[in-house]
């Protein structure tokens, strides 16, 4: 116990300093007017990186005159620097110009994006993102220039969210390409982009967008708070952000919304959420989330509203059918066989003779059997994937039961688990652990136990709250607007507000008709 | 602190005071379909079981059935002395059917044997009693079941189809034997089961009612004669009614409504009973129609099964009140209905003065249809 404490603080310590090391390392240097001093500056802030490029180019007009420039190689396009610096540079006549600093800055350079810095740090960041640095001899400052171009992956549909009505885009790993995913849906200047650095070592750029006339000003202070509470050495994902700002809590249920398609991130954002973009990854977190969005599909806005209400329901069925098929078989049938109709129940007393395992220890066995299958399935490679899915079948499925290892209707109830528990991915991880608890509970306690379970996992959902907002809605707080797109969606038409909870700014629609 | 201590311990309770928590798997049960009480040659009774056996049944066979046997001086130990030979628990949940030895019910009586199944927490109190034609109830189960290999279940079958197909008999479950044996006025009668012999196999079939004097089986009444005491009980909902004509040949009619309205009368110490029947039927079967059918002959019709009926209830009504069976029409309980305290009069001698009852049938029979295509 003592020496955990002392651990601790010993780690505490060792942090700190490795912080304060870290930040003054660039603070503390400072640019000179001397240029050979700059670079040799930079050259050791990125010693031991040999990807440093540092090129000298002379004024064809006065050879006295020239510049160095700095860049990343890989993180530039080639084609901006040869055309748009070099040869700017070298053919531009800067003889007798009085001030060549603010004359290469405003005339010579021909680059869309540039600015003066004498910040050290600033500067760092610049070439490690992919920006040129131009340093002039004398001056105590440099250019910064944007040259960052680099290859990344072309806009396709995502594989996990595939659907079959709708925008086929989804976002790619570059956080440029994905922010203007966004705003090409907006032809106003109501979506805001704040970006920040998160991550020590990566300094990993975040952006968080919000539709200023709609966002709930509580839920994005939140954000911005947990965010800047962040301190982690690096993001290389968007799920780094999720797991550290999300509510401290044991729940197994998600409190961020997570998609790779850009036109659920705009419906998310025109109901007043905050979208947190990731570079480096195509998933985008939002927040708050609802616990409906979980069965919500982005296709139920592109299909009749009808047919999307339908499909609705059956997902949340399948939620509750993933959850409790194992368990309600084993209270009905190892504790209340009085409920199965006569019939029934003879043939399933007729199947379980002979069967080695009690039904509980069966059941178990099925579950963790089925779960091995699934997690093996999806790591494998598609042609692989179908070897074991065939395997899996013959193995588990008939060759058990005719070995007589199982009982038939355990590979039914195993197999309507797993099928339904596909309806409903976005709680995937949720639904196998309160499937297992509910279960234990059965097995203990019967019927007592399964509805024990059930109650534990409904006043979970019912007690969540996703930053600040309850994940679903109590009674006493419905309004009838607020519920047409809950498990039922209505029409386009009838959905004249936006949910109450969400935003302020209520009107979402004027009169259509 | 405090309050916390208590919502868990008031959360722990729920578990102790429930009574449905142990585990019980399937194989640890034998389910028992039906059963049949007799009594062995020194005076206990013979619990006869008949359970699914569990070994035998498969895909191709279809379910199978075997017989478990036991002994005891009570119901209880005879069910307990059954694990003897059966390893495994013996299961009531699914059980369909009690069969009652008449010898038993005449002598011993229901509420002696009836006792242990209205307490065990197993059996289901919607199972169907019946007394046993013949001399050895099990003998019963041995029969054969047409499209039912399960021969409990293919006399529940039958029971239950009993009340809107033939009429022969009526449907009793044990919560109602107990209402009945604890009703005022009213007396029970049990559908009885004998087996039938067609070639070479054995069925059962329904043959009529016993009908009991409080708890003891007084006799017999046949199939023919329970149809007509049926309309007096207002338990008609269907079935056919063979009328025979005057000229020998037969009209059949398929009830497709029956209220039957009990009233009374209660004059100078005389008691009168009025049977108002309202019937609507079809005419499904005529042997010897020469007439062509129309309004007249409808009329007619109606009027000859009206006075058919009559004569039929009134001779049956007769029957009973001459063989010294009691109240089996629940007349008294329509007094103790309405005049409770008329009844307290009546009450004392109750079971002496149903036999002098009159009672008048007053049948109103409409044809709805003649199902006659030309």
């Amino acid at each position: 116990m003592l020496l955990g404490i002392f651990n601790k603080n010993k780690f505490n310590k060792k942090l700190e300093n490795s912080i304060k090391e870290f930040n003054n390392d660039l603070s503390k240097y400072k640019l000179s007017k001397k240029i050979d001093e700059n670079l040799k500056l930079l050259k050791s802030i990125f010693k031991n990186n040999e990807n440093l490029k540092i090129r000298k180019i002379v004024n064809s007009s006065n050879p006295k005159i020239f510049c160095y420039i700095v860049f990343m190689n890989g993180m530039i396009d080639p084609k901006i620097i040869n055309d748009n610096i070099i040869k700017s540079f070298s053919t531009e006549n800067l003889k007798g110009k009085k001030n060549i600093f603010d004359t290469v800055l405003t005339e010579t350079m021909q680059v869309n994006e540039l600015k003066k810095s004498e910040d050290v740090r600033q500067i760092v960041e610049a070439i490690a993102s992919g920006d040129t640095v131009l340093l002039l001899d004398k001056e105590k400052k440099v250019i910064i220039l944007n040259t960052r171009g680099y290859d990344y992956r072309s806009i396709s549909e995502p594989e996990s969210e595939k659907i079959l009505a709708g925008p086929r885009e989804g976002f790619t790993e570059s956080l440029i390409v994905n922010i203007s995913l966004l705003q090409r849906k907006f032809r106003t200047p109501q979506l805001k982009t704040k970006y920040m650095g998160i991550g020590k070592t990566t300094n990993t750029n975040v952006c968080v967008c919000y539709i200023e006339s709609v966002v709930n000003k509580d839920v994005l202070n939140e954000v911005f708070r947990r965010l800047k509470k962040i301190d982690i050495d690096a993001v290389l994902d968007s799920n780094y952000l999720l797991e550290l700002i999300d509510d401290k809590n044991y729940s197994p249920f998600a409190r961020v919304h997570t998609s790779e398609r850009p036109d659920v991130i705009v419906g998310k954002l025109l109901e007043g959420r905050v979208a947190i973009l990731v570079d480096g990854t195509p998933v985008v977190l939002t927040v708050p989330l609802l616990f409906i969005e979980n069965f919500q599909s982005p296709e139920d806005y592109y299909l009749r509203a009808d047919y999307s209400s339908i499909a609705r329901i059956i997902r949340i069925i399948g939620f509750f059918l993933t959850i409790c098929t194992p368990a309600f078989y084993v209270a009905v049938e190892s504790f209340h066989q009085e409920m199965i109709p006569t019939a029934l129940f003879i043939n399933m007393a007729i199947e379980r003779e002979g069967a080695p395992l009690p039904t509980s220890l069966e059941i178990i066995v099925m579950l963790i059997i089925f779960e091995l299958l699934k997690e093996t399935g999806i790591r494998m490679p598609t042609k692989v994937g179908d070897a074991l899915s065939i395997v899996g079948a013959l193995v588990i499925g008939q060759a058990a039961v005719e070995a007589e290892l199982v009982a038939a209707p355990m590979l039914i109830v195993v197999g309507i688990t797993g099928i339904s528990s596909l309806l409903v991915p976005k709680l995937n991880s949720s639904v196998i652990i309160y499937r297992f608890l509910i279960l234990t509970f059965t097995i203990f306690l019967g019927f007592l136990g399964f509805i024990l379970g059930l109650s534990i996992m409904i006043i979970n959902i019912l007690n969540q709250k996703s930053f600040g907002v309850s994940q679903v809605e109590r009674m006493e707080s419905w309004n009838p607007q607020d519920i047409k797109d809950q498990i039922i969606r209505r029409g386009w038409r009838n959905m004249v507000k936006r949910p109450g909870y969400l935003t302020n700014n209520e009107i979402r629609q004027g009169k259509n008709r | 602190m405090k309050k916390r201590l208590l919502v868990l311990l008031l959360s722990i309770f729920p578990f102790f005071l429930t009574g449905c928590w142990s585990y019980l798997g399937v194989d640890e049960i034998t389910i028992v379909t039906g059963l049949a009480i007799d009594k062995d040659e020194n005076e206990n009774y013979k619990l006869t079981f008949e359970v699914i056996d569990l070994t035998k049944s498969n895909k191709e066979t279809g379910i199978a059935v075997s017989q478990v046997t036991s002994n005891g001086e009570t119901i209880l130990e005879a069910v307990r002395d059954a694990r003897r030979t059966s390893s495994s628990k013996l299961y009531f949940s699914h059980t369909q059917i009690i069969i009652v030895n008449s010898e038993i019910a005449q002598n011993e009586g229901l509420n002696a044997i009836m006792n242990f199944f209205i307490r065990d927490e197993n059996v289901r109190e919607t199972i169907k009693v019946v007394i046993s034609g013949e001399e050895n109830a099990a003998s019963l189960l041995n029969a054969k079941g047409i499209t039912n290999s399960i021969i409990s279940y293919k006399m529940l079958e039958i029971i239950e189809d009993v009340e809107d197909s033939n009429l022969y008999s009526t449907e009793v479950q044990l919560y109602e034997i107990i209402n009945i044996l604890n009703g005022e006025g009213m007396e029970l009668i049990l559908p009885v089961f004998k087996k039938v012999q067609v070639e070479e196999n054995e069925y059962v079939s329904l043959s009529g009612t016993a009908a009991f004097n409080k708890d003891k089986m007084h006799s017999f009444l046949t199939a023919e004669e329970t149809k007509y005491l049926l309309f007096a009980l207002d338990k008609v909902e269907g079935g056919v009614l063979n009328v025979n004509m005057e000229d020998e040949s037969n009209l059949v009619i398929e009830i497709y409504k029956n209220k039957t309205k009990i009233d009374y009368e209660y004059k100078n110490d005389m008691l009168k009973f009025f049977l108002d029947i309202n019937m609507q039927c079809l005419v499904r079967e005529i042997t010897n129609q020469k007439q062509k059918i129309d309004g007249e002959w409808i009329q007619q019709t109606e009027k000859l099964i009206e006075q058919f009926l009559k004569n039929e209830i009134e001779k049956s009504i007769k029957k009973i009140q001459e063989e010294g069976i009691y109240d089996i029409l629940r007349f008294g309980n329509k007094i103790y209905k309405t005049e409770p305290k008329l009844w307290e009069n009546l009450k004392k001698d109750w079971d002496k003065k149903f036999s002098t009852i009159e009672v008048e049938v007053n049948p109103k029979v409409i044809i709805k249809n003649t199902s006659f295509t030309k």
